[in-house]
C-alpha cells in the first residue's frame, strides 16, 4: 500500500464512498418535513413488524420450555396470547409498512420530478447544450427513479434492522450478558463488516464495469445502426471481433462481480447461522453452570434464530444505500442549484421589438461562435440575414431570446431598450418569438402541439393556422385530424410536416413584437417556403421579423437585407473563431 | 437493480404461470439440473440445521446438558450452517454466472446475425444495445436467486412436513392443512406481483417518457412561456400515478399479508398444540421443540420464493426483447466464391422482373421491378419511403438475393457470381453514415488500405479540407462519440470520402439529402458530383435535390417502376 503513488490515493479518496450516515442524511434531505414524517411512520411500522417477528420466536421458545415444566395450563395463557398477538402484529404492520412506505415514496417522486424539471428550466437550453444534453436528460430521469430505491430498499430495512438489533441485544444481555455480546457481534458483522467487505471487494471493479458497459452499449448500438455499411466496407469480421473483445472483457468483470455478490450472500447466511450456534454455546454452558434456567435457554435460542432472520437483509440494504447514493447526490445537487439560480425574472422589460447589438461576441464551450457582431432592427422592421451556413446565426437567435448565459457573451446587446444582461427572461420571450429550423414536437396530439402557442385558441383557429402554412392537405389527410398523435419527437411527421407545425405555432402566437425565423421552412419546397414565411410574418400586424434567408426570393420578403460574411483571413479555421461583420455588405431593399 | 421501462417487443402481456425462461434463452437450460442438486443439498442442510437446533435446545431444557453431547451437537450445527451457506452460495454463483453468460451469448448472437444479414433499420438501436448490457443484471438475479429458490420452494415444504410427521403427526396434520392455503396465496402473490410490476413499469414508463419529452422540449416551452404550467402538470401526473399504483399495490400486498398470516397461524397452532400437550405431560419435549422449529421451515421457502418473484418478472422482458432481435432477414448471400467477377464499371447492371417478400410487411417490397443501370451513368430512384428503394439498393449491393427474377451484370447472374468480390467493388453511402469511435483517418478508411495523401485528397474532394486544417491533430483527431462532433452534412461528406478512397466500380447512395437544409444539401450534392463523375451509380431519394446528378430517373411506387417514368434529365449530358 505504501508504494501507491500519491496522486492515485488522492483520486481514490475523492472517489471514496461517503459514510453510511452521510448517505442516509443526504437521502432524507431530499424529502420534505411532511414526507420525512410519513417515511418515519413506514420505517416505524417496519421496525415494529421485525420486532414482533423476533419476539414471536423468542416467546415461542420460552413458552415451549416453560410448558415442559408442566405448570398449570392457565399460567401459559398470557404467553400464548402474546405469541398470537405478535404473529398478527407482525403481518399487519408489514402490510402497513409497505402501503405507507410506497405511498410516501410515490408522493416524493411526484414532487421530485416536478422540482427537477423546474430546476432544469433555466438550464435548457444553455449550459446543458451540445450533443450530450439528451443523454444528460436521460440520466436525470433515471436518477429520479433511483431515489425510490434509497428509501424503500435501503432506509426502511436499515431502520428495521437497527430496531431489532438494539432490542435483541438488550433482551439477550439481560438474560445472559455473554449472549447479548454475541447478538451484538452478529448485528455488527451483518450491519457493518459484511457490507464493508462487499464494498471493498467491489471497489476495483465498479468503475471499470460502468466504463466497459458504456463501451459495449456503444459498440452494439453501432452494429445495429450501421450493419450494411460495415458489411459493404468489408469490415464485418474485424468489427465483430472488436465487439466480441469488449463484450468478453465485460462478461469477465460481470462474472467476477456475480461471484462476489453470491459469496457475500453466503457469508450473510453463515454469519446469521453461526450467531445461533454461538448463543446456544454460551446458553448451554451457562445452563451447565446453573446460571440460567431451561426457559432462558429456549428464549435465547429462538431469539438468536429470529435476530438472524431479521438482520439477514442488512448487507443488501447497505449495498442499495451505497449504489443509489450517486443518483441521490445528483438529484440533490440539481434541486439545490435551482434555489441558488439567479432570479432574472425581476429584470428590465423590453418595450418593443427593436434590436441593438454592438460588438457582440459569444464563446461557448471554449469555442468562439460569434465575434464582432453589430446588428440593428427597428420596431416592426423586417430584416433578412444572409451569409454562409454554420456561422452562428442560431446563436444570435439564442442570444435574443435569452438562451445564452451571461458569462458566455460580451459586448452590448439590447432588445426593446432592455439590456440583455438585466432583462426579465420571461418578458423577453413574450417580446421575441424564436421559430427554429428543427421545432420540437411533443409526444402528444397535433392539437396539444399547437395549443402550446395559444392555449385559448379554438379548433378552427388551429386549422386556419395549419392551412396558412400550407399544411391544409396534410391535415385533411389525417384521419383523426387535430387529435392525431404525432409520436415521440414528432416521429410520425416528415421533416416538412414538422416544420409546418412549428410555423403554425408562429402564426398562432400573439403578443410578440419580433419573430426570429431561423430557417424554419428549409425542408419545404422553395415556392411553398416563400408563401409560408410571408404568412407567418403577416400573421401578427406590426410584428417585426429577423429572417435567416438563403435564397433571393426569401430575402425579398424583408425590408432590408444584411449580408453576413465570414471574416477574411480567418486563418483557415472556419469552425473555430469564425467572425463576420454584418452591415459591411450591400444593404438591399426589397 | 430493477429494469424499468423495458419494452415488451411482442406488445402482448406475458403468459401467466411460472416463468421458465429456458425457452427464451437455451443457455439457461442446463442451469436447472445443477441448481436442483445444489438446492436440494441446501434444503437438506436447512432441515439438518433445524433438527440439530431443536436437539441442542432439548439438551438445555430437559436437564443439565452433558458437555460432550452439547459440543457434538453444536459442531454438527456449525457444519450444517456452513454447508447450507456454501451450497446456497454455489447455487447463486452458478446461476448468476449462467445468467450473465446467457445475456452475453444473446448479445454476441445479435451482433453476429445483424452482421451476417447486414440488417438495417432496428427501430431503437440504442435501447436494444442498452438492454443487451444492462439487462444482464436482471437475468443473473433470476438465474441466481429465483431459480434455486424455486427448487427449494418445491422440495423444502415437503421435506419439512415429512420430518414433522416423524416427530409429531398431529402438528403435521395442522400444517398440512395450512400449506395448501399458503401455496394458493403464493401463486396469487406471484400473479399480483407481476401485474403490479407491469402496471408500475407501464405507468413509470409513461411518466419517464413524459418527463423526458418536456425536458427535451424545454426550449419550445420556454419560447412560448409554457414552462411554468408544465411543472404543475408533472406533479399532477405523478400524483395520478401514485393513486393508480397504490390501488394495484394494495391488492398485491394483501396477498402477501395473507401468506404471512397463514404461515404465522400454522406455526402458532403447532406451538399451542405442542405447548398444551407438553404442559399436560402428554408429550416429550424433544419432539415438541423439533416440530416447533421445523414448522416455520415449511413456510419459509414459499415466502422467500414470493420475495424473489420480481427477479423473474424483471428478467422475462429482457430476454424477450433480446430474443426478438435475433429474428432477422435472410443471410447475406455468398453467390459462388471463386465464380465470375462481372464489372459494373463496364457492363450494365440489370434487374429483371425482380420481386422480394418481406417478413414484416404484407405486400412485397419489390413487385416485378425492371431496371437498367448503364455503365458510367447515374440512375436516380425516386419515390416515397416504403416504395422499395432501399431493397433495390440492397439487391444491387449483393446484400440479398431476389425471391423471383434476377439481377445480372453483363451476362452474369449475380447469384452465380463471386458476391464477396462484387461487394468489395461497391461503395455504399447510407442515409445515416456511422462514425466509428476512432480517428478521422480510421473513419475515412473504414478498413480500406490507402495512404494519408489519399485520405487527405478524398477529404479535400468532399470539401472537408478546411475542417481538416482546423484540427490540431489532423487525421489523428478523434471523431464521433467522445471526440469532435460532426454535423449531419459533415458525416455524409465523410461517407462520400470513404467511397472515394475505395475507388468503387459501383456507387449506391441512399437518401443523400434527406433531412438536410437546402445549403447543406447543396454541399453534399456537390461532393457527390465529383465522386459520381464517370462512375456507375444509383441514388435513392424522395426529394429533388440529388436529381441534378442523375442521367436518368426511375419513379418507384409500391415496388414497381411507374410506367413511362424513365427519362433522361440531361443534367450531365
Amino acid at each position: 500500500m505504501s508504494t501507491v503513488a500519491p496522486d492515485r490515493t488522492a483520486a481514490e479518496r475523492t472517489a471514496a464512498p461517503e459514510g453510511a450516515v452521510a448517505a442516509v442524511r443526504r437521502a432524507l434531505r431530499l424529502a420534505t418535513r411532511e414526507e420525512r414524517r410519513r417515511l418515519a411512520t413506514a420505517a416505524g411500522l417496519g421496525a415494529l413488524s421485525s420486532l414482533a417477528g423476533t419476539a414471536l420466536l423468542a416467546l415461542s421458545g420460552y413458552l415451549i420450555a416453560r410448558a415442559a415444566e408442566q405448570p398449570p395450563v392457565l399460567s401459559l395463557t398470557v404467553a400464548i396470547v402474546c405469541v398470537r398477538g405478535f404473529g398478527i402484529l407482525r403481518a399487519v404492520t408489514r402490510y402497513g409498512e409497505r402501503l405507507v412506505g410506497h405511498d410516501a415514496v410515490l408522493g416524493t417522486l411526484a414532487r421530485l420530478r416536478a422540482s427537477t424539471f423546474a430546476a432544469l428550466i433555466p438550464r435548457v437550453p444553455g449550459t446543458v447544450g451540445g450533443r450530450s444534453s439528451a443523454e444528460m436528460l436521460d440520466g436525470v430521469v433515471a436518477d429520479v427513479d433511483r431515489v425510490q430505491d434509497a428509501f424503500l430498499r435501503s432506509l426502511a430495512p436499515l431502520a428495521a434492522g437497527l430496531a431489532v438489533a438494539v432490542a435483541a441485544v438488550l433482551v439477550a444481555a439481560i438474560a445472559l450478558p455473554a449472549a447479548g455480546a454475541i447478538v451484538l457481534l452478529v448485528a455488527l458483522l451483518l450491519g457493518v463488516v459484511v457490507p464493508a467487505v462487499a464494498q471493498r471487494l467491489g471497489r476495483g471493479t465498479a468503475r471499470g464495469l460502468a466504463q466497459l458497459r458504456g463501451v459495449v452499449v456503444r459498440d452494439v448500438a453501432t452494429t445495429l445502426d450501421a450493419a450494411p455499411e460495415i458489411v459493404m466496407s468489408g469490415a464485418a469480421d474485424r468489427h465483430a471481433a472488436a465487439v466480441a473483445r469488449s463484450g468478453d472483457a465485460l462478461t469477465d468483470l460481470d462474472l467476477r462481480e456475480a461471484t462476489r455478490d453470491a459469496v457475500v450472500n453466503g457469508m450473510t447466511v453463515a454469519v446469521a447461522g453461526l450467531g445461533v450456534v454461538g448463543v446456544l454455546a454460551v446458553s448451554l454452558a451457562a445452563r451447565a453452570d446453573g446460571a440460567i434456567g431451561p426457559t432462558t435457554v429456549g428464549l435465547l435460542a429462538l431469539l438468536a434464530l429470529g435476530v438472524g432472520e431479521a438482520l439477514v437483509g442488512l448487507p443488501q440494504a447497505a449495498r442499495e444505500l451505497h449504489s443509489s447514493a450517486d443518483a441521490v447526490r445528483r438529484v440533490e445537487e440539481l434541486s439545490g442549484a435551482a434555489e441558488d439560480a439567479p432570479v432574472s425574472e425581476t429584470g428590465a422589460v423590453p418595450t418593443d421589438g427593436t434590436v441593438d447589438l454592438r460588438g457582440v461576441a459569444v464563446v461557448r464551450g471554449g469555442r468562439t461562435v460569434l465575434s464582432g457582431v453589430d446588428l440593428h432592427v427597428a420596431a416592426g422592421e423586417r430584416v433578412a440575414l444572409r451569409g454562409p451556413s454554420g456561422v452562428g446565426k442560431s446563436t444570435i437567435a439564442d442570444l435574443l431570446v435569452g438562451f445564452v448565459a451571461p458569462q458566455e457573451w460580451t459586448g452590448h446587446a439590447r432588445v426593446g431598450g432592455a439590456d440583455l444582461r438585466a432583462v426579465d427572461g420571461e418578458a423577453l420571450r413574450r417580446t421575441v418569438l424564436h421559430l427554429p429550423q428543427d421545432p420540437y414536437l411533443f409526444d402528444a396530439t397535433l392539437r396539444a402541439n399547437l395549443l402550446l402557442a395559444r392555449p385559448d385558441a379554438a379548433d378552427d383557429e388551429l386549422e386556419a393556422a395549419l392551412v396558412a402554412v400550407g399544411a391544409g392537405p396534410w391535415l385533411a389527410g389525417l384521419q383523426d385530424g387535430l387529435d392525431t398523435p404525432l409520436g415521440e419527437r414528432g416521429a410520425r411527421c416528415s421533416g416538412g410536416e414538422r416544420q409546418r407545425v412549428g410555423l403554425a405555432r408562429g402564426v398562432l402566437a400573439r403578443g410578440h413584437r419580433l419573430v426570429l425565423l431561423d430557417e424554419p421552412a428549409s425542408h419545404l419546397p422553395p415556392a411553398d417556403a416563400v408563401a409560408v414565411l410571408r404568412a407567418v410574418m403577416d400573421a401578427a400586424p406590426g410584428r417585426g421579423a429577423l429572417l435567416v434567408a438563403h435564397r433571393d426570393e426569401e430575402a425579398a420578403l424583408a425590408d432590408r437585407t444584411v449580408l453576413l460574411r465570414a471574416r477574411a483571413g480567418g486563418c483557415g479555421e472556419p469552425r473555430i473563431g469564425v467572425g463576420w461583420a454584418p452591415d459591411d455588405g450591400v444593404a438591399e431593399t426589397a | 437493480m430493477r429494469l424499468r421501462r423495458a419494452p415488451r417487443p411482442d406488445g402482448g402481456r406475458p403468459r401467466r404461470g411460472r416463468p421458465d425462461l429456458g425457452a427464451l434463452a437455451p443457455e439457461l437450460r442446463p442451469l436447472t439440473r445443477r441448481t436442483a442438486a445444489l438446492g436440494s443439498a441446501a434444503t437438506a442442510c436447512t432441515l439438518a440445521q433445524a433438527l440439530l437446533l431443536a436437539h441442542a435446545i432439548a439438551l438445555g431444557v430437559e436437564g443439565v446438558p452433558d458437555t460432550g453431547a452439547a459440543v457434538l451437537t453444536l459442531a454438527g450445527l456449525t457444519v450444517a450452517v456452513l454447508l447450507r451457506a456454501t451450497f446456497g452460495a454455489l447455487a447463486e454463483i452458478d446461476g448468476r454466472r449462467t445468467g450473465h453468460r446467457a445475456v452475453a451469448g444473446l448479445r454476441r448472437r445479435i451482433v453476429q446475425t445483424t452482421l451476417a444479414s447486414a440488417s438495417s433499420g432496428t427501430a431503437r438501436p440504442g435501447a436494444l444495445a442498452a438492454t443487451s448490457v444492462h439487462g444482464a443484471e436482471a437475468v443473473a438475479a433470476y438465474a441466481g436467486r429465483y431459480v434455486p429458490q424455486r427448487v427449494v420452494g418445491a422440495i423444502g415444504p415437503v421435506l419439512a412436513l415429512a420430518a414433522v410427521v416423524v416427530f409429531d403427526p398431529l402438528s403435521a396434520g395442522l400444517l398440512a392443512f395450512a400449506v395448501p392455503i399458503a401455496v394458493v396465496f403464493l401463486i396469487l402473490v406471484g400473479f399480483q406481483a407481476r401485474d403490479a410490476a407491469d402496471e408500475r413499469n407501464a405507468a413509470l414508463g409513461l411518466l419517464d417518457g413524459h418527463l423526458l419529452d418536456v425536458l427535451r422540449g424545454l426550449p419550445v416551452l420556454r419560447a412560448f412561456g409554457r414552462e411554468g404550467v408544465q411543472v404543475e402538470q408533472i406533479r399532477v401526473a405523478g400524483e395520478r400515478y401514485r393513486g393508480g399504483t397504490m390501488a394495484v399495490l394494495r391488492a398485491a400486498f394483501l396477498s402477501g399479508f395473507v401468506l404471512e398470516f397463514v404461515a404465522m397461524l400454522g406455526t402458532a397452532l403447532v406451538a399451542v398444540a405442542c405447548g398444551i400437550r407438553l404442559a399436560g405431560g402428554h408429550m416429550e419435549f424433544g419432539p415438541a421443540i423439533a416440530a416447533l422449529v421445523l414448522a416455520p421451515e415449511v413456510f419459509a421457502p414459499l415466502r422467500r420464493l414470493g420475495q424473489e418473484y420480481h427477479a423473474a418478472a424483471d428478467a422475462e422482458p429482457v430476454l424477450r426483447e433480446l430474443t426478438a432481435a435475433l429474428e432477422r432477414d435472410g443471410l447475406v448471400p455468398d453467390g459462388v466464391p471463386g465464380g465470375p467477377r462481372p464489372d459494373p464499371g463496364v457492363a450494365a447492371v440489370v434487374l429483371h422482373d425482380v420481386a422480394t417478400a418481406t417478413t414484416d410487411r404484407e405486400r412485397p417490397a419489390l413487385d416485378g421491378l425492371d431496371l437498367e443501370v448503364a455503365p458510367g451513368r447515374t440512375l436516380a430512384l425516386l419515390g416515397p419511403s416504403g416504395s422499395g428503394k432501399t431493397t433495390a439498393l440492397r439487391l444491387l449491393a449483393g446484400l440479398r438475393s431476389p425471391d423471383t427474377g434476377a439481377v445480372t451484370c453483363g451476362d452474369v447472374d449475380l447469384q452465380g457470381a463471386d458476391l464477396a468480390a462484387w461487394r468489395a467493388g461497391v461503395a455504399w453511402i447510407p442515409q445515416h453514415p456511422v462514425l466509428l469511435p476512432g480517428t478521422l483517418r480510421d473513419n475515412v478508411l473504414l478498413g480500406a488500405a490507402a495512404d494519408d495523401d489519399a485520405v487527405t485528397r478524398a477529404l479535400a474532394e468532399v470539401g472537408l479540407d478546411a475542417l481538416l486544417r482546423a484540427l490540431p491533430d489532423g487525421l489523428d483527431a478523434r471523431v464521433g462519440d467522445g471526440g469532435l462532433p460532426l454535423s449531419a452534412g459533415e458525416r455524409r461528406r465523410v461517407a462520400i470520402a470513404r467511397a472515394i478512397v475505395r475507388d468503387p466500380r459501383l456507387v449506391l447512395v441512399d437518401e443523400p439529402t434527406a433531412n438536410l437544409d437546402a445549403v447543406t444539401a447543396a454541399e453534399v450534392v456537390e461532393a457527390l458530383r465529383r465522386l459520381l463523375s464517370g462512375r456507375t451509380a444509383v441514388i435513392s431519394t424522395h426529394d429533388d435535390a440529388p436529381l441534378a446528378l442523375a442521367d436518368a430517373v426511375v419513379v418507384l411506387h409500391d415496388g414497381r417502376a411507374s410506367a413511362d417514368t424513365t427519362f433522361p434529365t440531361g443534367a450531365r449530358a
